[in-house]
């Protein structure tokens, strides 16, 4: 077995604010009756804040620091998406909380191409999230963990409890007390650690301690819990500041969408219908349906879409805040993500949704006959490809059709008698009587008739036989 | 660029020669098939079709060529058809419904990006339009996206549209022709005059049977 844990240093800040942010923001929470700093920005950070001061030193600081309070329940959604989202790295997940996540990465190396190029990507796509991620590598979860909170470290040869040891104590996942104790004691590091006798541990931390330490160097099993992912997705992303600019909205949604992708593709599913909530301040939030023609996962596609959709859609006021919502995964079969852009349905659906999220969704149709004598009803809209089946209902043998039809049929003024459109209408073939319809209420009794002007058109005209009108109804063009 | 560069490409063409530097698609027509570059419609680029009037049988000259396209796994696009396409007329026509795709845009600046976007998009065999304005600009725009996009664009234009450049590959009047004698009157003919062609000087007229396909019962009608 192989761990991977990916620990996420600024998890309690990134909840608020993802990735850069030139402002200094700091989080804070209660410590000992004492409001003090947990993590803070870079930006703080050259200022001279540090984690652990007490929020007075803080502002002395840095006046401008902008400062939020803790929320552990949005950390632990936000670490419950991104372990979700690991689903697509491996097939063992499992939470390490409350801000890291662990992955059993043996069975995956081969599939990525060796660890070094597996590790890139996953960084690669975290940082996409706009996640700063810690990464360790080591054979058992704690020791990943372990290496991750100490900055990073792969140890996953023979020799990998001699790397473990130079890891000062701090670092250990232990109580507060039993690291303080350790420190007075002048144990700074694993090694030294180690060196104490065990009953004396187990004597002054507790059989707890020995236990952790036997969990972390592999000598006693560690079971954990495999995280089981929701099928269903609702996230959001506060905006650094208020803005209506497709470009800013772009970013959070970007990351948003390459979350639920990251889920999809661990769970061999697509999207069919996805939904975009804008939070303004003070006015309702502006919501937005998403509909596709086929499931998909593909971030950019999707992001292209919303775009589309973004760019003309009115806002009622500056965005505060980014939601993206999945109701239901749709199954997407596996081997479909590296077919894409050669697969022609696949490119055909990708078309057609991006004509309806600009156009909308009625504006896209196709067409196909219907059974039925009255000509206004012998077609219908049908889903563009739906026509398949449809198409070989062909009617009996009957006269020509026009390919134009007029939404409504036009009423002809007469000459004499005779129909009359931009000239006296010569008719040349008919009558086709269409009588039909009567048991509706919509009856019609009807004579077609080809018929020609003056200066050449044809037209598919008809008298309506009840009250002798006659009405334009198709061109052939 | 080379000059060898130059002559391989697709834009630039030798007065004298009528090459076929795109496949060339049958209109159906025989007579109209030798006037045009490769013996039949570009597959891919645009083809202006001027019309004197809605009704001469305009439409109907593209019915071989789009029934042809329909067996294919593409589109036949239609952007905004200025009425409503008839299904069991474009079923007599033997196109395959299921690949006609009609666009309703709701305004002349999004039926351009629809237009465009099906052109550019590689899923469209064809792709059907009537434009009210185009300058010579997004005309460029259309010839390049089809290029792109391997399509075939059908331009309807009005006839006054014959006075502006054009940037088409191919651009065609269509009339209807004065009738010559009494019994010629039951059959459709369309005039097609080629005012613009790529590779050869303009050419035509020619006239040709556009009479609707009729169905079986009715006495077929011969394009001699």
């Amino acid at each position: 077995m192989l761990w991977l844990c990916l620990y996420l240093p600024l998890l309690p800040l990134e909840v608020f604010v993802r990735g850069g942010q030139d402002r200094p923001t700091a989080v804070a929470c209660k410590d000992r009756g004492r409001e003090r700093v947990l993590v803070c920005n870079a930006s703080a950070e050259t200022l001279g804040v540090r984690a652990g001061m007490r929020m007075s030193a803080a502002y002395a600081l840095a006046p401008a620091l902008e400062l939020r309070q803790r929320n552990s329940a949005r950390e632990a959604r936000a670490l419950g998406h991104l372990a979700a989202w690991s689903g697509q790295f491996s097939d063992f997940v499992s939470l390490s909380e409350p801000d890291a996540v662990l992955l059993e990465i043996r069975g995956s190396l081969r599939l990525f191409g060796g660890l070094e190029a597996f590790l890139h990507l996953v960084e690669r796509a975290a940082a996409e999230l706009g996640f700063r991620v810690h990464k360790g590598v080591a054979p058992t979860p704690l020791a990943a963990c372990l290496l991750a909170r100490n900055g990073s470290g792969v140890a996953s040869g023979e020799d990998w409890r001699q790397r473990l040891q130079r890891i000062p104590s701090a670092y250990l996942q232990q109580p507060q007390a039993t690291l303080s104790a350790l420190r007075d004691m002048g144990v700074t590091t694993l090694a030294g650690c180690l060196r104490l006798p065990r009953e004396g541990l187990a004597k002054r931390f507790g059989p707890e301690f020995l236990r952790y330490l036997d969990r972390l160097l592999g000598k006693a099993a560690h079971p954990l819990n495999r995280f089981e992912a929701p099928l269903r997705y609702a996230s959001r992303i506060p905006l650094p500041a208020e803005t209506d600019s497709l470009e800013a909205l772009s970013f959070p949604l970007k990351r948003l969408l390459l979350e639920l992708c990251g889920i999809l593709a661990g769970r061999a599913a697509g999207v069919q219908s996805l939904v975009i909530e804008l939070s303004h301040l003070r006015q309702p939030a502006t919501s937005l349906t998403l509909g596709l023609v086929a499931p998909n996962r593909d971030a950019e596609h999707l992001l292209m879409l919303v775009r589309e959709r973004l760019d003309r859609l009115p806002l009622p006021a500056p965005v505060l805040e980014v939601g993206l919502r999945v109701d239901r995964f749709e199954s997407l079969d596996a081997s479909s993500g590296d077919l894409f852009g050669h697969d022609q349905t696949a490119v055909s659906g990708r078309f057609l949704d991006r004509l309806r999220s600009r156009l909308g969704s009625e504006s896209v149709d196709g067409i196909a006959c219907y059974p039925e004598h009255r000509p206004e009803r012998a077609w219908r809209i049908a889903e563009p490809d739906a026509a398949r089946e449809v198409a070989s209902v062909r009617s009996a043998a009957r006269p020509a059709r026009p390919l134009w039809l007029l939404p409504q049929p036009l009423q002809l003024a007469t000459r004499q008698g005779e129909p009359c459109y931009e000239g006296t209408l010569t008719l040349l073939e008919g009558p086709e009587r269409i009588e039909s319809g009567w048991w509706d209420g919509d009856g019609v009794i009807r004579d077609y008739f080809v018929a020609c002007n003056a200066r050449g058109a044809r037209y598919w005209v008809f008298q309506e036989l009840r009250r002798r009108e006659w009405f334009l109804h198709g061109i052939f063009a | 660029m080379s000059l060898d560069a130059l002559m391989q490409s697709n834009r630039l063409w030798r007065a004298g020669e009528r090459s076929a530097q795109t496949q060339a698609l049958p209109t159906g027509y025989q007579a109209l098939d030798v006037l045009l570059p490769g013996g039949g419609w570009p597959d891919s680029g645009l083809v202006e079709l001027l019309a004197a009037r809605t009704g001469i049988g305009e439409l109907r000259l593209l019915m071989p060529v789009l029934a042809r396209l329909s067996r294919g796994a593409r589109w036949i696009a239609w952007v905004a058809p200025p009425y409503l396409p008839y299904a069991p007329a474009l079923a007599a026509e033997n196109l395959d419904l299921s690949r006609v795709l009609m666009v309703y845009p709701r305004g002349p600046q999004d039926g351009f990006w629809a237009l465009e976007q099906a052109l550019r998009a590689g899923t469209c065999a064809a792709v059907l339009a009537w434009p009210q304005t185009l300058d010579a600009r997004a005309m460029r725009r259309l010839q390049l996206a089809a290029e792109a996009g391997n399509s075939v664009g059908f331009l309807f234009r009005n006839s006054t549209a014959s006075r502006q450049p054009s940037t088409a590959q191919l651009r065609l009047q269509l009339d209807c022709p004065a009738s010559t004698n009494a019994g010629e009157i039951d059959i459709q003919r369309l005039r097609v005059n080629v005012l613009k062609r790529r590779g050869g000087w303009p050419a035509g007229p020619v006239s040709l049977s556009v009479q609707p396909a009729a169905q079986a019962g009715q006495s077929p009608v011969s394009s001699a």
